[in-house]
């Protein structure tokens, strides 16, 4: 009788949980994002641009979102913007198909070309198999789950069946490919951090000052590693070569 | 770095011969007046057989620099004498004005002494170092370096129009020996499309009278953008070697090389914006051609040729639109995919070549019209239409039915996909890594409960191994579930269900038949335990004197709850 209290307490507590990751969106959330869609099939994108920040506004996101507001500023005519906004939906959801071909689609109109620039070409079938951390972390304790389940049946009926342990190792292997996927999209999201122009001219200086030397110029839309910031000003990386001090209101962080 | 200039120069074979134990021993110099920056060499010959003379070089002073310019040797055979001459060179270069005074040389071959007179080198003032080569007028460059040893960059035309062609060339001069292949870092082209041309054979230019090496590599660039464009400085690393000091110019076949690093200076180019365009064009920028053919020329009604339209010449063919067909309401019309061949030469030139397959619907004669692509030719600095020729075809009367000839799908335009139209599932911002480090967190608890039941299964099969453990373990229980019957009975039932679940209880514990719980069985168990006995026997009498005597001990005395208590305080001690 305690232990089927207990059992039931864990249960509980798991499905708070569970339900603590889908949060209820902001009442509005959801007018908002509509209210942009019809904006941007009247053609109005910068009403459009205006209703998805709104949403955006209200503390939540989504890759749908990110991906409409990067329509409307593309074709408000402001490929910064949406570089930015197609990058985050991206790295909400890798595998965003449309999201990507839009991008590729904005980065053929930006100023600059970096040659070393080697994303959305060379990555661009991993990005298709990336599940992003959250879906990947879901795997995990879904594999992980069904693992230890057929463990504890192998203690009572299907103890000595072979099948069972077949099974077993094939969610053992999904949980390590699960778990390898997991650490590439830390690798890939964690550890860096990326920006894009958002002004139609910056001079990228030797030092984090208006007096240091202007060595070369950005141009609206290219996407750069921000490597460090310092008092107003940060640092960005174009490629091993191409690296200097902007203001660090003309790029934005992705 | 300043240009070191060449004047006149007087051939000095002045010198001397010293006659020691059948060996001669000359010092000598090529000229003896220069102009400061050229290069003057001064040789040690020993003639008459043995090795190499051994000297040591005297002070020069701070204004003279001083290179090893290698060994010679050579044998002679006259009236069948042979003799051999080896000779030690050693270049000098003077950097200031001056007498420059090579003094006596204690020179030592094959361990035999011989000093030398004194030599006078006079450097005067004059032009600067040797210039690098001369820019024509379509050039534009700087060099770095010195005389010996400069790069330079410079491009074909310094005020190009946007997407014209610029031929970038990037050039090593030297009169010194490199140890190794120059290490080459290519310009930053910011603004520009860039392919790269093939690698240009090292030759001899001669300048100043001087015989340099060149070594070339040339890239081709393309504006994208009118105004101000800078091409950024390009680095070439070299292995030479190593200078030598002046008292010991042997020193240098003991020290490693020398590198040098040489970076041309950057290059900014005007670049005109393309004037105003007609009507259609396209964005070519280029000496094109433009041609078509058609086959087979005769055909029947329903059946396909094949129209080709070829466009050739010089300039990025990324500038040159899809060639497209005007309309052609007499065939039903399927475009291939353009095919594009790049020649990567300078100029860069290469093909466009697309196919079309035409249908006709009737019979009868028909006129492929002239396909048209305006395109700005930059030598011509004006805009320019290409047009094919038109082609005439025969079709035969068919069978009227037209079949319909597969082809690749034609894209007419590029633009953005459309927005999502469902409301997508909100989620906080910046939340993504706690959600994903929360279904982490949860990982663990499949395991501990895993982990409990594992426990839980070991547990359940000891204590079934273990019969007589098992009974002492689950003894409360099993007479607890007595004492529940024995709750719902009336009077002796009671106290006598009262009485059985404590003999179960003691029987269990004991691990005793349960038909045989007797005083004598249990006092010395009970003792063992450090129980005393005779409350619990008390018990056991009195639930059996209830149930021969009903009423004797009271009617409302609650067994089952006597039972309890004893075989709670009998738990406390195991």
């Amino acid at each position: 009788m305690r232990g089927r209290r207990k059992a039931m307490t864990g249960a509980v507590f798991l499905l708070l949980l569970v339900r603590a990751a889908g949060a209820a969106p902001p009442p509005g959330a959801a007018e908002g994002f509509l209210e942009g869609n019809r904006r941007y099939a009247d053609n109005d994108f910068e009403g459009a641009a205006k209703a998805y920040e709104g949403v955006l506004g209200q503390g939540v996101t989504a890759p749908a979102l990110e991906y409409n507001l990067g329509n409307a500023y593309l074709k408000s005519g402001r490929p910064g913007a949406a570089v930015l906004h197609y990058r985050r939906a991206l790295k909400l959801d890798p595998a965003f198909e449309s999201a990507r071909a839009n991008l590729d689609y904005a980065r053929a109109s930006a100023q600059d070309v970096v040659p070393e620039r080697d994303e959305g070409t060379r990555f661009d079938w991993v990005g298709r198999l990336r599940l992003g951390p959250e879906t990947a972390a879901r795997g995990v304790f879904a594999a992980a789950v069904l693992f230890f389940l057929v463990a504890a049946l192998r203690l009572f009926p299907w103890r000595g069946r072979r099948g069972a342990g077949i099974l077993q190792g094939v969610l053992g292997a999904a949980i390590l490919l699960l778990g390898a996927a997991l650490l590439f999209e830390w690798t890939e999201l964690a550890g860096k951090h990326e920006g894009v122009v958002m002004v139609s001219e910056v001079d990228v200086r030797s030092g984090p000052a208006e007096t240091y030397t202007v060595s070369f110029k950005l141009h609206e839309g290219t996407e750069v590693e921000i490597v460090r910031k310092r008092s107003g000003w940060q640092e960005v990386k174009v490629s091993d070569r191409l690296q200097g001090w902007v203001p660090e209101e003309d790029v934005a962080g992705i | 770095m300043s240009r070191l200039r060449v004047l006149a120069a007087v051939l000095l074979l002045a010198g001397w011969t010293t006659a020691a134990s059948g060996q001669t021993v000359r010092a000598s110099l090529s000229r003896t007046a220069v102009q400061v920056g050229e290069r003057v060499v001064l040789s040690v010959t020993a003639e008459g057989g043995g090795g190499y003379p051994q000297f040591t070089l005297p002070d020069l002073g701070d204004s003279v620099r001083v290179y090893d310019a290698g060994n010679s040797s050579s044998v002679t055979i006259v009236n069948g004498q042979m003799s051999s001459v080896k000779t030690r060179n050693i270049a000098i270069v003077p950097m200031a004005a001056g007498k420059i005074v090579v003094g006596a040389m204690d020179v030592v071959v094959d361990g035999k002494h011989t000093t030398t007179e004194p030599l006078t080198l006079t450097a005067t003032a004059g032009a600067p170092p040797p210039a690098p080569p001369p820019v024509s007028d379509r050039q534009a460059g700087s060099a770095v370096g010195d005389d010996a040893l400069f790069a330079r960059a410079v491009v074909d035309n310094p005020e190009p129009y946007q997407y014209e062609q610029v031929t970038l060339r990037v050039q090593l001069y030297t009169l010194v020996r490199l140890l190794d292949n120059p290490g080459y870092t290519e310009p930053t082209t910011q603004g520009f499309w860039k392919e790269a041309l093939p690698a240009a054979q090292p030759r001899v230019e001669v300048l100043d009278g001087k015989r340099y090496t060149v070594l070339e590599v040339d890239m081709a660039l393309f504006p994208t953008t009118p105004g101000k464009l800078t091409i950024g400085e390009a680095v070439m690393e070299c292995v030479t070697r190593a200078q030598s000091t002046r008292t010991d110019p042997f020193s240098i076949f003991r020290e490693p090389g020398r590198q040098v690093v040489l970076r041309t200076k950057p290059l900014t180019l005007n670049v005109k914006p393309l004037p105003d365009p007609p009507p259609g064009y396209g964005g070519a920028v280029g000496e094109y051609h433009l041609s078509a053919s058609v086959d087979p020329v005769e055909t029947t009604q329903g059946e396909p040729v094949t129209l080709t339209v070829t466009l050739w010449g010089t300039g990025s063919l990324r500038t040159v639109p899809e060639i497209t067909l005007p309309d052609l309401p007499d065939f039903r019309t399927y475009p291939s995919q353009p095919e594009q061949q790049i020649t990567r030469e300078d100029p860069i030139r290469g093909t466009v070549k697309r196919q079309f397959v035409l249908v006709p619907l009737t019979a009868g004669e028909h006129t492929i019209p002239a396909v048209e692509i305006v395109a700005f030719n930059p030598g011509a600095g004006a805009y320019e239409t290409l047009r094919t020729k038109p082609l005439a075809i025969t079709a035969a009367a068919g069978s009227g039915v037209v079949s319909a000839a597969r082809g690749d799908i034609e894209l007419l335009g590029r633009d953005i996909r459309f927005i999502e139209t469902d409301v997508p599932s909100f989620r906080p911002v910046g939340t993504t890594w706690n959600r994903a480090r929360m279904w982490l967190f949860l990982v663990p608890v499949p395991a501990l409960a895993y982990g409990g039941l594992w426990w839980w299964d070991r547990r359940r099969r000891a204590l079934g191994a273990n019969r007589s453990l098992y009974r002492r373990q689950h003894a409360a229980r099993a007479a607890r579930g007595i004492l529940k019957a024995a709750r719902s009975a009336d009077g002796a039932e009671r106290a006598l269900e009262a009485g059985r679940a404590l003999r179960v209880y003691l029987a269990d514990r004991y691990d005793l038949p349960r038909a045989g719980v007797t005083p004598e069985s249990l006092a010395p168990r009970l003792a063992e335990d450090g129980i005393e006995a005779e409350p619990v026997l008390a018990q056991l009498d009195a639930c059996d004197a209830a149930r021969y005597a009903p009423g004797g001990s009271g009617p409302d005395r609650d067994w089952a709850a006597e039972v309890e208590g004893c075989i709670q305080q009998l738990e406390t001690v195991r």
